[in-house]
């Protein structure tokens, strides 16, 4: 038996300063792990998605080899509701060894505005998740995650259309036609300009098609719209309330109906 | 027979200042190691102070159950330590890790490290000293049920 006991005090006291020793320079390496950032650049792809990229630089000077190294960012509306997703794996970093890696968010406009239709017309901010994962001397897993806030200004700020008005000289022209306009304004609080066409559909009360109008526009950033889009309306059909529905097209996005009731 | 009396009285105040001793050296070595790997450590203990204030309350104790067993050495009270020992070391790590992921909060960084790997191997070197002390105790017992025949 004293040969036993003697045997497993040996081999424990062994494997304990094996363990002490593996876990603590495992952890004291970690300070000789460096992750540095680049300047946040923003482009935009040929399939009109607004690219985000991060230029980093992994240094691992520490003992151990650092394995599975991944960074990830979401980007969530106020409701956390997944706008973008994007990460960016490094299988492994070597000791001594420098990486640099370029990590890609492709925000796609068009989808984000037709699932949350609040960023259209309310500036707020995304919350940025950004998650770095990786393994220590590849068996401790190691996480730090930050949660940062990303002001979003809306596309169609203050979007207001206003009452359909007869023109004057144009009443009782063309069998009932008759040419109206209703003004349409908005302010442009979005990082990118905004251009293309303006469709606007006039139903009266019982939802009947009753008048149609297109406009162009050629909006810059933080600039306000304003206009007066001409209508042709049959006015026979015309009622005092009703709803507009109306259509924008532009390069990055295109939304609608946007139901806009009217009285 | 008043001789005898002196010397047997002799032979035990040596008996405990040979295991006072013992026990003072493997106590200045357990802290000694302590204190080169709490050099090594010094980083993690500046963002996390918690994680020293464990760290030390674990030393303590252990050093005492340590000093304590020593100073009852050769008695069965020494095997009892010894299982108590072992049996802390298992519930301190089981208790103070929780779940085996340390968390800590630096500003808007939140950074988790998950030491269950670490952890396992630690409570199955451990439960190999609760072992390893039952055993010590077994033959201690069984040496004293039985003379030995030469």
């Amino acid at each position: 038996m004293k040969v036993a006991i003697r045997t497993i005090s040996i081999s424990s006291a062994f494997l304990w300063v094996f363990l002490i020793a593996y876990a603590a320079s495992a952890v004291f390496s970690m300070k000789d792990f460096q992750l540095t950032f680049g300047t946040l650049q923003t482009s935009i792809s040929a399939e009109n998605e607004i690219v985000f990229v991060l230029p980093i630089t992994i240094v691992n000077k520490g003992f151990y080899d650092i394995s599975d190294f991944n960074i990830s960012t979401e980007i969530m509306d106020e409701q956390e509701f997944m706008l973008a997703r994007g990460s960016t794996p490094v299988p492994l970093i070597g000791t001594g060894q420098t990486v640099n890696a370029t990590h890609q968010v492709k925000f796609k406009i068009d989808e984000a505005l037709n699932r949350s239709t609040r960023l259209l017309f309310d500036d707020t901010d995304l919350r940025l998740a950004q998650t770095f994962s990786m393994k220590a001397a590849e068996t401790i897993p190691v996480q730090a995650s930050s949660n940062v806030s990303l002001p979003w200004g809306a596309p169609l700020h203050n979007f207001t259309v206003g009452a359909f008005q007869v023109s004057g000289e144009s009443a009782g022209h063309d069998g009932g036609h008759v040419e109206g306009v209703v003004s349409v304004s908005f302010e442009n609080h979005a990082f990118f300009p905004l251009n293309g066409t303006l469709q606007l559909r006039l139903y009266n009360n019982v939802n009947v098609l009753v008048g149609t109008g297109q406009t162009s526009f050629d909006v810059p950033q933080n600039s306000d719209y304003h206009q007066d889009l001409l209508v042709d309306v049959l006015m026979q059909h015309v009622t005092t309330n009703g709803h507009y529905e109306v259509f924008v097209e532009t390069s990055m996005f295109n939304v609608g109906p946007l139901v806009v009731p009217y009285a | 027979m008043l001789e005898e009396t002196k010397k047997d009285s002799q032979g035990g105040f040596r008996k405990i200042l040979f295991r006072a001793s013992k026990a003072t050296i493997k106590g200045s070595i357990f802290y000694g190691v302590y204190f080169v790997l709490s050099q090594y450590m010094a980083p993690i203990f500046t963002v996390v102070p918690s994680f020293q204030q464990t760290i030390e309350s674990f030393v303590i104790a252990y050093t005492v159950l340590l000093i304590a067993g020593e100073l009852t050495g050769g008695t069965v009270y020494q095997h009892f330590l010894n299982v108590a020992k072992a049996l802390f070391v298992v519930g301190y790590l089981m208790l103070s890790m929780k779940s085996g992921v340390i968390e800590l909060t630096l500003s808007s960084i939140t950074i988790a490290v998950d030491f269950r790997l670490i952890l396992t191997a630690a409570v199955l070197l451990s439960l190999l000293g609760v072992a390893k002390a039952v055993l010590q105790a077994v033959d201690y017992m069984s040496s004293k049920a039985e003379p030995p025949i030469f």
